[in-house]
């Protein structure tokens, strides 16, 4: 991998979308994690210290080490930082609340003080063509799984448009700060997360320009090394923080190793053979396909995320106007 | 019977975008119609039907291959809870 050229290739990305854009400078969120810190230093990289903000946001359930990595990241970079704490916004819109609720109805005794609460996804990717099952998950004060209940629909839509809501504060918040300083956002999506929808339309989502949805999970890490990203941030578990008894992202891309999943979605994006891809990760050839005919799947269900709005335009209505 | 064709009748609602998709849904598989909501809705659809939990054993691939797979699952489950 020619981590020289990559850099070379996404810093003039960034510097070119700056001029198209008529904006001065970025606005990075910094959660702590690989994708943000990579691309906080990239934006460094292609503008300079002083034309990058980082906005490091912590809430009352997120990882303290998010907002300590968050902060050592903007220090090590030498760029301003401000910190928000989305509390007391999570809590005006009641964020906490709706989420409880659908916790209590399948735990009676859960309390958001004591308890942790997860999502799980079950499926056998190379195995079955079944689609994964999601199951609501407790765990106490020492990370023990006190609960795990299958989730019915209605409480599965309700749980994720409740948590949405910490991805939707901290798009906020970032736009506040590149509005305050004419920047632009900075987008963190990597690869993996654009292809299978594991980020949240107009939250995390949101971005003005991208710099790492071209690179799979695994591609980051040998970049992240190359440009001297904090070893602390490398060897974190990877984490949304939305929900506190969702320790690893890893839960969110079904148990699979990053390096099993990118070479499958190298499958899927055709750059790669199911021979191949079988040959890189030890599955079977039919496992393989299988794989990638699930991830196609999710793909596909996940299309709303990435379309823009789908308008209708003037031409089909311009001849009765 | 009775059970079976009402069941029937709501999977077919869940799995079908149109009228048309009717015979396909009931003749094909399942596996490009079925993601991971439509399948929480479909278990959930059977559960209040069957006013039972279906045992996680009997959430496989092969039993939400088609729709005779799925009511074949029904009978089994409903003749054990009789």
């Amino acid at each position: 991998m020619d981590t020289t050229q990559i850099r070379t290739i996404i810093t003039e990305h960034f510097r070119n979308s700056l001029k198209t854009l008529h904006r001065d400078g970025f606005v990075v969120g910094l959660s702590g994690g690989i994708d943000s810190t990579l691309t906080a230093h990239l934006a460094v990289e292609a503008v300079g210290p002083a034309r990058v903000l980082g906005v490091v946001m912590p809430e009352r359930e997120s990882s303290p080490e998010s907002k300590e990595l968050g902060i050592a990241v903007g220090e090590q970079l030498g760029i301003d930082y401000e910190e928000v704490d989305l509390t007391k916004h999570l809590e005006a819109v009641d964020a906490y609340n709706k989420r409880d609720n659908i916790v209590l109805r399948y735990f009676d005794s859960y309390r958001p003080s004591r308890h942790r609460v997860g999502i799980s996804l079950r499926q056998d990717l190379t195995g079955s063509s079944m689609p994964p099952l999601h199951y609501l998950v407790v765990q106490d004060e020492n990370g023990e799984q006190i609960c795990e209940e299958r989730i019915r629909l209605k409480d599965y839509t309700q749980l994720v448009a409740a948590t949405n809501f910490k991805q939707r504060a901290r798009a906020l918040q970032v736009y506040y700060f590149a509005d305050f300083y004419n920047y632009a956002v900075a987008g963190t999506t990597n690869r993996d997360e654009l292809l299978l929808g594991f980020f949240v339309k107009l939250g995390d989502g949101a971005a003005d320009v991208e710099g790492i949805e071209g690179m799979y999970k695994s591609e980051l890490y040998v970049l992240a090394k190359a440009m001297g990203v904090d070893q602390r941030v490398i060897d974190r578990t990877p984490t949304t923080d939305t929900l506190p008894g969702q320790k690893s992202q890893k839960g969110y891309f079904y148990g699979l190793d990053f390096n099993t999943l990118d070479t499958a979605l190298q499958v899927f994006e055709e750059s790669l053979s199911i021979k191949e891809g079988a040959e890189r990760t030890g599955l079977s050839e039919p496992q393989m396909k299988q794989l990638v005919e699930n991830l196609r799947r999710r793909n596909s269900t996940t299309t709303i995320l990435r379309s823009p709005p789908m308008g209708i335009g003037r031409n089909p209505i311009a001849h009765l106007l | 019977m009775m059970i079976e064709n009402n069941l029937r009748e709501k999977i077919l609602d869940v799995l079908c975008e149109n009228s048309l998709d009717r015979e396909a849904v009931l003749s094909g598989h399942l596996s490009s119609r079925i993601d991971s909501l439509k399948l929480l809705e479909l278990i959930e659809v059977l559960e209040d039907g069957l006013h039972y939990r279906i045992p996680e054993r009997e959430l496989t691939e092969e039993n939400f291959s088609s729709v005779p797979a799925l009511l074949k699952m029904v009978d089994r489950i409903s003749e054990g809870a009789a």
